[in-house]
């Protein structure tokens, strides 16, 4: 049996902002137009049953519930009180539970940042990067763009005193048509010291990155902030994606949906109830999570039997043949699984983000011997 | 203009040799060398390697779908 410890909760179906990249709104999956707009009490209540009879049946010593959306904060302070105190009650002692959200940051005022800190809720903002960056796809209904208010979120967040659980960091969708090096010190120019970088989900072999005059215009990208990241070398400044690559490089293994290799065990729970793999993978096709199963009346276990849910727990052994016979293969697992989507094979196919995998991860090898051998990269 | 990209470009295949022993110098590391190499993050992902038996279930969780998950170290 895999062990799951991920609970992602789809607290809301709709959105305030309209992110021309986001696999929930904006690409092949339509399935939100038959979500209720904000999860209810109800399937909170047996979400929470669910979740919590899986911990205590697997013994599961540690779980995280992540409040995700469309924004999560547009179902309300209310909500979330109900939604902590209900898991709180439920999970099983000797499972230690933790909770997070990611957010834009919009409606994140300073009660609600009260509200994360009282409830133990660790705060992520998507941020793109500085204002001619972010505010050109994170923009609201009116096409007005949001970096203000992410900003203005992050600093009520920061300004939380001896609370340093309570902001995640900062998650940032790869934009190659900017300067990475930019991106990175316009997150370091705002104190920010947790970062993430997510290769858009939209593409995919069906849709292939284009417009760009690199070939690898990703890897560029990347290798520029690993470049400002390494060399700026500072302890604190954690980015989740090379943290990863650095040990899966020494022989690690990281549980990843991007890198890695390793089964991905996590759950999502749509606003009604329904049980669902990973959910980048809705870009793949509408109604392409859907399992048919749902908190409500199903245990949360029945997923991993589910063909579409062994997609994702196959790890290593689902890759394709050029992926089982790279050298990469340990450190890149095949790269993020959307990613190697293709109409009639599916999935058997490497990531269209194979060349600047490559590339990337032989420059962040070439980094880490230099340092140990001197050999040049 | 690239509109499709082809998988592992011939441009890198001269280099696969060399990055094999690049990454077999990185996970000899594991095996308990005392170097330690001038990049903090190296160090750290050293560090969290050889703490972790060899074979272990991951600790770390980070995932891709629009969240930053909080990791322990």
């Amino acid at each position: 049996m895999y062990a799951a410890s991920t609970f992602i909760l789809k607290a809301t179906s709709t959105c305030n902002l309209r992110c021309d990249y986001c696999y929930m709104f904006e690409l092949a999956d339509r399935s939100f137009e038959h979500q209720p707009p904000v999860m209810g009490s109800d399937v909170v209540d047996c979400t929470a049953r669910a979740i919590a009879g899986y911990c205590a049946k697997f013994r599961q010593p540690k779980a995280l519930i992540v409040f995700h959306g469309g924004e999560p904060t547009l179902a309300g302070q209310g909500w979330f009180r109900h939604a902590v105190k209900t898991f709180r009650s439920q999970m099983p002692p000797g499972c230690t539970t933790s909770f997070a959200m990611q957010t834009n940051g919009v409606l994140l005022d300073d009660a609600w940042v009260d509200l994360c800190a009282e409830l133990g809720l660790s705060v992520s903002v998507s941020l793109d990067g500085p204002p001619s960056v972010h505010d050109s796809q994170r923009v609201n209904a009116a096409g007005a763009g949001s970096h203000h208010d992410a900003v203005a979120a992050i600093e009520r967040i920061q300004r939380y005193a001896g609370m340093e659980h309570l902001f995640g960091g900062v998650l940032c969708v790869v934009n190659p048509n900017e300067d990475g090096r930019t991106i990175y010190r316009h997150f370091r120019s705002l104190g920010i010291t947790n970062m993430d970088f997510l290769l858009p989900v939209e593409a995919n072999w069906d849709h292939p990155p284009s417009g760009f005059a690199s070939p690898t215009p990703f890897a560029d990208y990347l290798i520029s902030i690993f470049d400002a990241w390494w060399s700026e070398n500072h302890p604190k400044v954690r980015i989740a994606y090379f943290d990863s690559l650095l040990r899966l490089l020494v022989g690690s293994r990281v549980h990843s949906d991007s890198l890695g290799g390793d089964p991905l065990t996590m759950i999502v729970v749509d606003c009604n109830g329904s049980i669902e793999p990973v959910d980048s993978l809705r870009s793949c096709g509408n109604g392409f999570t859907q399992l048919g199963l749902n908190t409500q009346h199903d245990p949360i276990e029945r997923a991993f039997q589910h063909p579409t849910f062994q997609l994702a727990l196959t790890g290593q052994e689902g890759l394709c043949q050029t992926c089982r016979e790279c050298e990469l293969r340990d450190v890149c697992g095949g790269g993020y699984l959307p990613s190697r989507f293709r109409q009639p094979n599916g999935f058997d196919n490497p990531s269209v983000y194979c060349t600047d995998l490559m590339k990337l991860i032989h420059h962040v090898a070439g980094a880490c011997t230099h340092q140990l051998t001197g050999s040049s990269q | 203009m690239l509109t499709q990209m082809s998988v592992a470009e011939p441009v890198f295949e001269k280099d696969m040799t060399e990055i094999s022993t690049k990454l077999r110098q990185l996970r000899r590391l594991r095996a308990g060398t005392e170097l330690q190499p001038a990049s903090l993050h190296l160090q750290s992902a050293l560090q969290a390697a050889k703490c972790e038996p060899v074979g272990a279930a991951p600790e770390v969780s980070y995932i891709f779908i629009g969240i930053i998950i909080p990791t322990p170290n």
